[in-house]
Parts: structure tokens; sequence; C-alpha cells
């Protein structure tokens, strides 16, 4: 979870509309105002141009001079329209940069009974800047280079830069009319390239009120600043040398560490109003909305077809976690989810009820319902589900949220439920809906936020029993790979995927040394919470081990043994995520055969990571005719701090140095 | 109920279900079990109906039945063609129908998407995309499209291949039928890979017809190293002799007047302006060879244009003029080569604009057959020793190389006197060649420290060039380990050196931290002398019995030096054996040598290309295995 500030606007009081013609001056005045033009940018100079590195970064293949947006809003057609000014300013420094002198956008069109509406591009201008024979000589994009393509929701623009080679400066400018207000568009001051100056305006009549976020802008700003000037407020921001951002595996919305802006309305006055009208404020206000909405919380009541079952299940469950599990099992198994992700319903819950079929929200608040119905204390919580982008703690916004959950307190502990996946155990969330923390929504001023926690994690367990085959370097072996908590869950959904055939052909494409591998599924029940699902392998591995005259050279792990880093670069930025704790088991068990003994085997070895991170384990034992060894690897958390990177890899280093190790047999 | 009228419904309802029954053709129970065991799809019935009207008309009328088995399969049922402006779509109309062939629905224009400049690789084109398909989720169902084109774009006919994705599809029935009138006739074709032979015929006005049928295809997997004109399946290549589009006339019925059609497109357009002339003539002033001359505009062109494609009407075919890509300093393929022609012709340099089939997994072009069957045009420049073949869309190439992208294969020259089929170049395993001098020392820990001289070429060169390019050492690093095939390694003081010969070399030198790549287990130290994945080729389908020829594609070699400072020993437990191997699908060697604590390995590996039989894949198996194993060989040390 990461910092974000809500900008102190000074809450304004709106000015009313009062007559007509102070109405109708203000709209020519507005006209005026809509035609805001270019600041005067510094010209691209000699320096400029003649520039081989980013000072901020000599490995970048290109950076940004000037980035300048300027998003204002102003009346027009019975209405607001928002205009977005753009000018930006590239140095392209190599050709693997060339790319960033091909611009393309997607104009928003929406189309309704009276004809839609549709954003509006205008003014494009382009030239590039070269040091060519002792001068700067400039190129501009031609009116015919521009290209549009008409699609049904969006018209596509495009259109590239002419002239541009190593060095080259480009820049372009464009203005977009867009009659959507209400969400102007995000501003992001980071990109993947480094930029020297980011610059945002944003302003608005004050008969209008907007939140605006800041999002990964603890460093601050070189100024920026809010004020009144006569009729509309006006604010800008300015950010310098911003580095670019880099790409890491293990992050779950990296969108969420860009630093940026984030707009939405939240008040407006209008003639004919004598009070203002508030889109959202503070969490009060958020709850009430939500928990008011037809759609969401008033969509929870008794369903009459379900009453002579519930008397049944309060008849038979007097225990009530059994009876939650009776009622859950119960929405599970005979509800289907249409796979939509939706925070609200799109039909009633009785006409859900009766179809068999809903969507997340719908199929939840269903739940929900029913459990209530038969006396249970069950509510909905809200969440942003991984990748959808991080909840602005500081910050009420219901657009941020995209998921309805459900939450029931038994024995004074709070336990989240889903409905939409049939292999899910109770009190298990799917993987997406593991976002951190979520808002249980309860009347009277009562929501709170709460963390989303499952007992369940990863387990993965691998079984392996070898005898030495019969020509030298094969191995008989019997395995069995097994997954419990999420680990059943991710290959029960391969198989529904999948099929067996291709399933069974994706294990034999890893398995390529095996000779007639079978393979065998068993507990792979669709629909069911119950499943543990394991694969059988019986094969001939060959080119299993090495024979040097009297000895034989046994792999420690034969298979799942960790060969390669997850986390090769030494350098990262952002916090590692696994989405949930992990544990992965693999167990060898070789026979030795009557003429051999063992003459060494690999030392146990235990390391741990630090803040009770996780551990592993490898230890290898004789025994009569046999020897066995055993790897554990257990991340206890799905959250690493970036100060826990380094950590992580040495323990990486360790595994894949034991998971290389030999088993020596020596001829008697 | 009484029973009568009972009995009057049950008649009626099974009157009712004779007459469905009879109509229910696709009905997909109905479909043989061979047919539905691989596949998620199959084409009941694909009819694709090709009339030429005349040199520059013609209209195409297809008719489609797919029926769905399952989730992966939907893709399949999903009706996509592209149109131009040169193609006026006539008709479309689809119908969905039930497992028991029971018509559900028909297609509604909510179900048809329109959608242009999809083609990301084009920054502005007139193609546009019709999307039709049904939204229905219980398995089999089926669907049926008809549609019919105008086609005003008569520069090719046909290219038809009704199973190029068998491992999905399963084909019943799929028959290509094309018509042309008698002043137009015969018509010019093609039978690829053993479709059955034509059925002529004509109609009552005396059009000829022709047509081909392919029956019960069955879904299978594509065998590794399938010959790449094999993997097509059979099919049918239909081309024009006369015809006219967009206001040009032309002649494909021999090579010489494909590659005329490039000149008749081309006239007028390698102009350039005086200050262009001027500029070229300025820049390559020094040079005193043609050679040189040619290489120096090389160097312009790379350092002033770059690659984007706008593909308009004819202009798919028809190069933008050279002065175009002079003023805007970007083209196409075509455009470039144009320019590139162009910018010689002001030095008096003859060249040829010239087309080609491009792309490492693209199968040569049929020779004996002239038509459109290139998909990016290059630049030919006749010299008296070397010819130079010049990728104009590269701003990084070397001069003169042809990588896996454009060569061994058939190419054609607009020369002046028409069109001309010549062969550019191939790589030999002296041009790919990978030399690996790695010095390493080993702990008595098994840490194990390296320094790494490695020299990549050709093939190999281009592969890590992407790399070396990015300047980023950080993304080299995450990457290098993979691309290197090395389990655990961390590199540092990494020094690229890039050598633009003819063909192109890459020399990277670094330090290795292989970490504990040897492996100390009690008191023994296992030491693997060849610390990169051996040339490990595991076959996909190792229990199946091979069908089709192998085609090895690329040739090329190592020549490895690894040398190896040992930690103070007792004894060698075990060393490698030199290993010496010969076979029709290459060379392997691996030479050991122990001195004062240092082993060297010397391995040399060449794998030849070309073609074999079905017959020789065990013979294949077990040359990979041998090297596989000599490379896993382990040196035992006796701490």
């Amino acid at each position: 979870m990461h910092n974000c500030q809500l900008v102190k606007l000074t809450h304004q009081p709106l000015t009313p509309m009062k007559a007509l013609c102070t109405w109708l001056i203000c709209l020519c005045t507005c006209s005026v105002f809509a035609q805001n033009s270019l600041p005067p940018f510094a010209p691209v100079t000699e320096a400029d141009a003649k520039n081989k590195v980013c000072t901020l970064d000599s490995t970048a293949e290109a950076y940004s001079m000037i980035d300048y947006g300027n998003a204002w809003v102003y009346e027009a057609n019975d209405g607001y329209e928002i205009a977005y000014q753009y000018f930006v300013r590239t140095k392209i420094l190599k050709k693997t940069a060339y790319d960033r002198a091909t611009i393309t956008l997607a104009l928003h069109k929406q189309k309704n009974s009276d004809g839609g509406r549709l954003d509006r591009i205008e003014e494009i201008k382009g030239t590039t800047y070269n040091w060519e024979n002792g001068y700067l000589a400039t190129v501009s994009l031609g009116a015919k280079d521009v290209f549009t393509t008409k699609n049904e929701s969006f018209d596509k623009v495009s259109f590239t830069l002419p002239q541009v080679r190593e060095g080259s400066v480009i820049e372009y400018t464009f203005t977009i009319r867009s009659p959507f207000p209400f969400k102007p568009k995000d501003w992001f001051f980071q990109s993947d390239i480094p930029s020297l100056r980011s610059e945002y305006k944003f302003s608005y009549p004050t008969n209008l009120a907007y939140h605006i976020i800041q999002q990964a802008c603890e460093m601050g700003f070189t100024s920026s600043n809010c004020e009144r000037a006569s009729s509309f407020n006006s604010c800008y921001w300015v950010m310098e040398n911003i580095p670019a951002m880099k790409k890491e595996d293990f992050v779950s919305s990296p969108q969420d560490f860009y630093r940026m802006l984030h707009f939405e309305l939240s008040e407006y006055i209008v003639k004919g109003m004598d009070r203002p009208k508030t889109l959202s404020l503070t969490w009060d206000d958020l709850d009430k909305q939500l928990l008011e909405d037809e759609d969401l919380g008033k969509s929870i009541h008794k369903i009459g077809a379900f009453d002579d079952l519930a008397e049944d299940f309060k008849k038979k469950y007097t225990d009530t976690l059994e009876l939650a599990k009776a009622v859950y099992k119960f929405v599970q198994q005979n509800f289907s989810w249409n796979e939509n992700i939706r925070l609200y319903t799109q039909k009633s819950l009785k006409q859900v009820y009766e179809q068999r079929q809903g969507n997340s929200a719908e199929l939840n608040l269903l739940l929900i319902s029913l459990l209530r119905q038969v006396g249970l204390p069950a509510n909905p919580v809200i969440i942003s589900t991984r990748g959808n982008g991080v909840v602005w703690l500081d910050f009420p916004l219901v657009t941020r949220f995209n998921y309805t959950l459900g939450v029931i307190t038994i024995k004074g502990k709070n336990v989240f439920f889903d409905a939409t996946k049939k292999s899910l155990k109770w009190g298990m969330l799917p993987a997406y809906c593991m976002s951190g923390q979520g808002r249980v929504l309860l009347p009277k001023k009562a929501s709170k936020w709460i963390p989303i926690t499952t007992p369940e994690k990863s387990i993965t367990l691998t079984n392996i029993e070898c005898s030495l085959g019969k020509e030298e370097g094969n191995l008989q072996v019997n395995a069995q790979l097994s997954g419990n908590g999420y680990r059943a869950i991710n290959m029960i959904d391969k198989m529904q995927e999948l099929g067996k055939e291709k399933y069974t052909k994706e294990i034999k494409s890893k398995l390529k040394k095996a000779l007639n591998p079978t393979i065998q599924f068993e507990g792979f029940v669709p629909d069911s919470s119950e499943a543990v699902p394991s694969i059988a392998i019986s094969m001939t591995f060959t080119e299993a081990y090495n024979q040097m005259q009297d000895r034989i050279y046994l792999p420690a792990l034969l298979m799942e043994g960790v060969s390669q880093t997850p986390f090769p670069n030494p350098a990262r930025t952002l916090p590692v995520d696994f989405t949930y704790p992990k544990d992965e088991i693999v167990t060898m068990h070789y026979n030795i055969p009557e003429n051999y003994t063992v003459e060494e085997i690999p030392k146990t070895i235990r390391v741990a990571l630090p803040n009770d991170g996780g551990k592993f384990l490898f230890s290898a034992n004789i025994g009569e005719g046999f020897v066995s060894v055993t790897s554990q690897i257990q991340f206890k958390k799905s959250f690493y701090a970036v100060e826990e990177y380094e950590a992580l890899r040495k323990f990486y280093d360790q595994i894949i140095a034991k998971h290389a190790e030999q088993i020596i047999l020596k001829k008697k | 109920m009484k029973n009568s009228t009972l009995l009057l419904l049950l008649l009626i309802s099974l009157a009712w279900r004779h007459t469905l029954t009879a109509q229910n053709r696709w009905n997909a129970l109905s479909i043989p079990a061979e047919m539905k065991e691989k596949a998620h799809a199959v084409v009941r019935l694909d009819e694709t109906n090709f009339q030429v009207k005349g040199p520059g008309l013609g209209a195409l009328k297809r008719h489609l039945v797919v029926t769905v088995l399952d989730a992966e399969g939907v893709e399949h049922a999903q009706l996509v063609f592209a149109y131009t402006k040169l193609n006026k779509l006539i008709d479309l109309e689809g119908v969905l129908y039930d497992a028991l062939g029971e018509k559900v629905r028909k297609l509604k224009k909510d179900n048809i998407g329109d959608y242009g400049g999809v083609q990301a690789m084009n920054l502005f084109d007139d193609v546009r995309f019709k999307v039709a398909e049904f939204s229905y989720a219980n398995f089999p169902f089926t669907v049926e499209f008809t549609y019919e084109l105008q086609d005003k774009q008569l520069t090719s006919y046909q290219r038809w291949f009704p199973h190029s994705s068998p491992s999905e599809v399963s084909i019943e029935s799929s028959k290509l039928t094309i018509e042309i009138p008698e002043n137009l006739a015969p018509l010019r074709y093609k039978e690829v890979n053993g479709v059955a032979p034509v059925q002529n015929s004509k109609t009552e006005k005396g059009n000829l017809v022709y047509t081909w049928n392919v029956k019960n295809l069955v879904a299978h997997e594509v065998e590794d190293f399938m010959p790449k004109w094999l993997r097509r399946g059979p099919g049918v290549m239909a081309a024009p002799s006369v015809f006219e589009m967009d206001g040009y006339k032309g002649d494909f019925s021999t090579w010489q007047k494909v590659g005329e059609f490039d000149n008749v497109l081309g006239q007028g357009r390698d102009v350039l302006d005086a200050q262009a002339i001027e500029d070229i003539k300025a820049f390559t002033k020094n040079e005193t060879t043609t050679l040189g001359k040619v290489q120096k505009v090389y160097e312009y062109l790379q350092q002033k244009t770059r690659y984007i494609s706008i593909q308009l009407g004819i202009g798919g075919l028809q190069p933008f003029p050279a002065q175009y890509v002079a003023e805007k300093g970007y083209g196409d393929c075509k455009a470039l080569s144009n320019y590139t022609k162009a910018l010689l012709k002001a030095l008096g340099i003859e060249s040829y604009y010239t087309s080609i089939q491009a792309g490492a997994n693209e199968p040569d072009i049929l020779t004996d057959f002239p038509a459109q069957q290139f998909n990016h045009v290059i630049l030919c420049v006749p010299m008296k020793q070397d010819t130079v073949w010049l990728e104009c869309t590269s701003q990084t190439n070397a001069f003169g190389y042809m990588s896996t992208f454009t060569s061994n294969r058939h190419a054609l020259l607009a020369t002046p006197q028409g069109g001309v089929l010549v062969k550019t170049p191939a790589l030999t395993s002296k041009d790919n060649l990978i030399k690996r001098n790695i010095a390493m020392t080993i702990s008595a820990t098994g840490e194990t420290l390296a320094k790494f001289d490695i020299d990549f070429k050709g093939i190999f060169h281009d592969d890590y060039e992407g790399l070396m390019l990015t300047g980023n050492t950080d993304e080299q690093i995450e990457h290098l380990h993979k691309s290197l095939h090395l389990a655990n390694a961390s590199f540092k003081n990494l020094a690229w050196k890039q050598d633009k010969a003819r063909v192109p070399s890459l020399k990277l030198n670094c330090e290795v931290n292989l970490k504990k790549t040897a492996s100390l287990s009690g008191s023994r130290l296992f030491i693997t002398p060849n610390i990169f994945f051996s040339e490990d080729y595991q076959p996909s389908n190792p229990n199946e019995e091979r069908k089709h020829p192998i085609e090895l594609v690329n040739t090329y070699s190592y020549q490895d030096e690894f040398t190896i400072q040992l930690p103070s020993y007792q004894t060698v437990e075990a060393l490698p054996p030199n290993v010496n191997i010969t076979s029709k699908f290459g060379v392997f060697k691996n030479e050991y040598r122990l001195e004062a604590g240092k082993l060297t390995v010397k391995r040399y590996f060449e794998r030849k290309n070309g073609l074999f039989q079905a017959s020789e894949y065990n013979e294949m198996l077990e040359f990979y295995k041998k090297i596989a194993k000599a490379d896993r060989a382990q040196m035992v040390l006796k701490l």
C-alpha cells in the first residue's frame, strides 16, 4: 500500500447561475476562454539537437524534454465539454526509439438514440529538428500525413513525424475536445523513458468541483498551485527530472506505482438547482450511497422461493459454521457464473435465483441474502481486484472498486466468501480477489476497512520413486504430482481450460527424456471444493544419471528442482508480489540396487528468510536399501518489500545450488 | 388428457421430428469419431467459388459450415475476412444450429463487426475486416456463413489451402471452384502437396470451370522439422495471366512479365530533385570504387530513413516516389528499395528492384509458377565480382548481409528487360558460427568464476544484436543468462564489439559469476565442463512414428574452448572421454586434456542442413542423444 495525498482543495463555494443573461454572458466568456493558446516554450537549441546522451539515465533510448498538458472544462451545447491540449517534445537518441515518432490516438465515440457524442481532434501540428551541416534544420508534419480510420466505438487517428533520425528532436501538439467531462483523463508524469519536465494544468468553472488525486507523488513538485480567477478554478503542477519506470516481474498492478494525477467530478450546481449535487465525498457518503443503491446494498432481500429450503437448512444444521457452509455450497453448486466481474447487479436477485446464473456481484449478494435468510450475519465487501489498481485509502471513489464479495463473522472471526468458482473451498477467495484490503458495508455508519485474508495458500506436493532401469542411465520412475489450496484450484482450472488431451500433452512436453510415460489424472472433480487433484506419472526416464566406472551419480532431485532464478536482475524498485503464500515440497525415494552402497549424500541445509518470510529445508537420508531426499521451499507471505529483495535472491541461489547436488553410489 | 388426443399428439410430434431430422444436415452427432478425436472444430463444408468475369473483375462466393466441439474451437467459428475499396461486400448471412442441427437463430447486424486500422504494422491502410460470430455456449454447435464479394483486385486469383490449421481442425469437405471465361482461359494453376487433381467442366455459356475437392482430412499435430512447404497441407494456387487493376494492365504468365509489371508500376518514380542528387553526390564523393559508393549510399539510407508502412489500393504493389522518401525520411520496403535505386541511379550505378518471399519460416516460392508470390522487396546491385544485396528497411543491418529473413531463396529481379529469377546467397556453417572461449576458475567449494570471450556470427549475431542495441546493461544482464542457457549466473563488465562485415559478428566480453555451477557433494566436486545447455533436441512426439520428411533449414557450428583452473584435489575419479561423432546430420568432437591442475576442453559441433527422409529420423535422434550425453559428461574430483 502506498501513499496517496488528497489535494487540499479549498472547497470553493459554488456560484449558482442567476439570470439567463448572466448565463449567456458567461457562455461568451467561456468561448473566449475555450481557446487556450500554448505557452511560449523555449525554442529547440543547437545543444538540444547535438546532445547524444540523457543526463538522467545514460542507457535511455530517448527522453522527454517537454511533456505539457492543459485541460479545461467549459460550457458548450447544453452542457459541459472538456478540452485537452497537449504539447510533447522528445529527444530521440537511438534507432530503437524511432517508434516514439509514430502517434496513434483513439477518439472515443458513444452512440445513443439522438445520434451520439464523440471526441474531436484539432490543430494537429508536428515538427522534427535535426542538426545538419552546421545548422538546425526543421521539417513539418504535413496535413495529408495525418490519417483517420473510422470504427464504431472509436476513431483511430495516426501520424508519424518526418525525417526522424538518431539525435532528432521531435515535437507535436494537438487538442482533443470531448463531451465527456465527468472523468477527465489521467495525467502521467512518469513513463518508460526519463522526463526532464512534465507540466499539467487543469481549470474548470467554479460551479463545478473536482477531486484531484495524486499517486506516487511523494517526491513532491517543482512547483504547483491552485487558485481562483474570476469564474474559474485553475491548478497547475510541474515535476522535473523524473526517472523512467522500469518493468519488473511479480508486480500485480504496475500502474499503481506511476506518478500520476487522477480527476473526478465531485460536485456541481447549475441553473435551476438550489443546492449543489454531490457525487461523492467522504467514506460515509460512499458507504451510504452503495448501501442504498438498488444494484448493491438494496438488492439484498428475502428470496421467497428459498423459504422452504431455508427452514430445512436451519433444522439440519444447528452449528453456525456448518449452516453457513451448507448455504455456501448450495449456491456454489446450483448457480453458475457468467464470467462477468462486477461491482453491481444487473438484474434483481429474484431473477438471478430463477435463472440460476449471474455475474460476480449477483451471486455474492444472493448468497448474502440467503445467509441472512437463515439468520446469519453476512455483509457485502467491496474491493478492487488485483491488476485493477489499488484503492486510494485516503480518497473515497466508487470508480476504484470493481467487485463485491461477502464476509461473515463466525465465532469472532471474519470469513470471506465468493460464490463464483465452484472449486473454491469455504473461506477461500479466487486469486484475483486477494487485493489486500476491502471495505465491508455496514448500516449506521459502521462500515470499515478490513484486511482480505484467507487461510489458504498454494501447496505443491511431488513424490517421486525411482529404481535403476535396465539400460545405463535409465531410471524407472513413478511420480505423483498433487496440489492443495490454490495449487489445486490452478490444476483443476487448467484441466477445464485445456481438456485432458492437451493437459497430457503439456505434461509430456516437459518430460522430454521420458519414454512411454503413462499419465493418469485423479481427483480432478470439476465444480467440487473437496477435490484433491493428483497426476500420476509412470515412465522410464532416460539419461537420468551418469555412470563412471564403478560409481553412479544420481541427481538429488530428478524433477521439479529449481534450476533458474526468477530474480536475475540485481536491482529492484518495486515490492515483490507472489499473490499468495506458497509451499513447494518434493520428496525423492531412490531404491538402491543390492550390489551398490551409498557413498555420499547431500548435506542437510536450513535457510530462513528474514522477517519470518519463509524457509528452505533440504535433507537426505540413507535407509535400508534406499535413499530419500526432501526439499521444502516455503514462502509465508505473499508480499515482500523491496528491502527484502536481496535476501530473496540469495535464497534462490542457495536453493539452486542445493538442488544441483548429487547422490553417489559405489559398487560393492 | 384423453388417450386418443395423446396418441394424436404423439404421432404429430413423431412426424414433426422426422421432418426435422431429414433437414438436420448439420447434426453434430453424424460426424465420424476419428474426425472429432483430436479436433476442436470440424469444417463440415467450405466451398469457395471464384468467378473471373473479366481481366479486372471477379466475384468470390463462400459457403462455410463449421461445427464447434468445445471452447477451444470457438475461434474457428468466427468468420473473418478482409476487404478494401476494390472489393465490395454484396451479401453476408449466417445461421446458428444447435447440436442436433436445429436452427437456433440467424446472424444479426449486431453480430457483425466492421473494423479498420487493425493491422498494427501499418501506420495506415485501407483494409477493413468483417468479423461475424455467434455467441453460444452449448457445445457442440454449428455455424453457417455465406458471403459474396465483388473483387477488382485481380493481381492474384486464389491461394487455397483448406487445412492450414491441422492441429485443431478436421475437414469433412472443402471445395474450390474457379470459373473463367474462354477468352481468358486456360486457367494457370499449381496443385500442391498431393491435392487430388482438378475436375474440368464447362458452363452453359461456355465458361471453363475447374474444381478441386478435399475430403475427410483428420486433425493432426504438425511434426517437428516438417518441410516448410508441406506444412500448408494440400492446396491449389491459381494466378491470372492477363489482368487489370486500378487502371493498370498487366500479364503474369511468365516471370519476365511479372517483373515487367514492377517496371510499369515504378515508372517515373525513381526521380529525385536536384537537392537530393547533390546531397548523395556530396556524401559519396570520397569513394573511388563502385563498391565503395554503394556502401556509402547504404550508409546514407540507414542514417536518413526509417520503415513506415502505408498501404493504399494498388499501393500495396506500387512504391511511393523516391522524392517522397527523400522529403519524409520514411517509407515501406517498396519505397525504400526504390529510393535506394534512385540514389544509385544518380551516381550512374545500376540496381534492380527485387521481389522476394521473406521470413525465416517461409518456404521458397514455386519457381515454375509465375505469379505474385512475394511479400517483400529488396535491392540487388549487380557487380562484376560479388553481387550486393541490400535490405533497405533496416537501419542497422550490415552492408550486403542477407540474414535468414531473405537468404537462400529465389527472388525476382525487375531488370530493364523484365523479370529474371535468381537465388539469394545462403549462409554456411562458417557464417553461422559461435566461438566461445571461456576461462573458468573453480574453488574448493564449487564457486565458479569465469571470463567470457564469445564471438557470435551470422544467425547468432542476429540473435544478440537486439539485446546489444538496447544499450541497457540491466536488461542485458537479465536476458543474457536465459539466452546463453546458464542456470544461475551474474554478469558484470559487459563489453560488446560489433563487426559489420558482410556476415556480421558480435563479440561479448564479460566477467561471470557462475555461483555453484560446479557441485560440491561431500568431499567430491562435480564439474560439467560444458556449462551451457547442450544442443539437446527432444522430439515432441517421441512415441509416434514419423510420417514426413525432415527439413533442417540452417547450418551452423560451434568452436568452443573451455579452460578450467581446478582447485587442489587428491584424485580425479572421473574424466570425460574424448568423443568423435560423424553423421550425415553433422559432426561433433569433444577433446579433454588435463595438465597441471588445468582442464582444457576443445569442442566442435557442426550441424548440417538439408532434406532428409522420414526413415532417417531415428538416426537423427541418436545423433542428438550422443551429443547431449557427451555434453553432460562430468569430471569428478576427490578433494
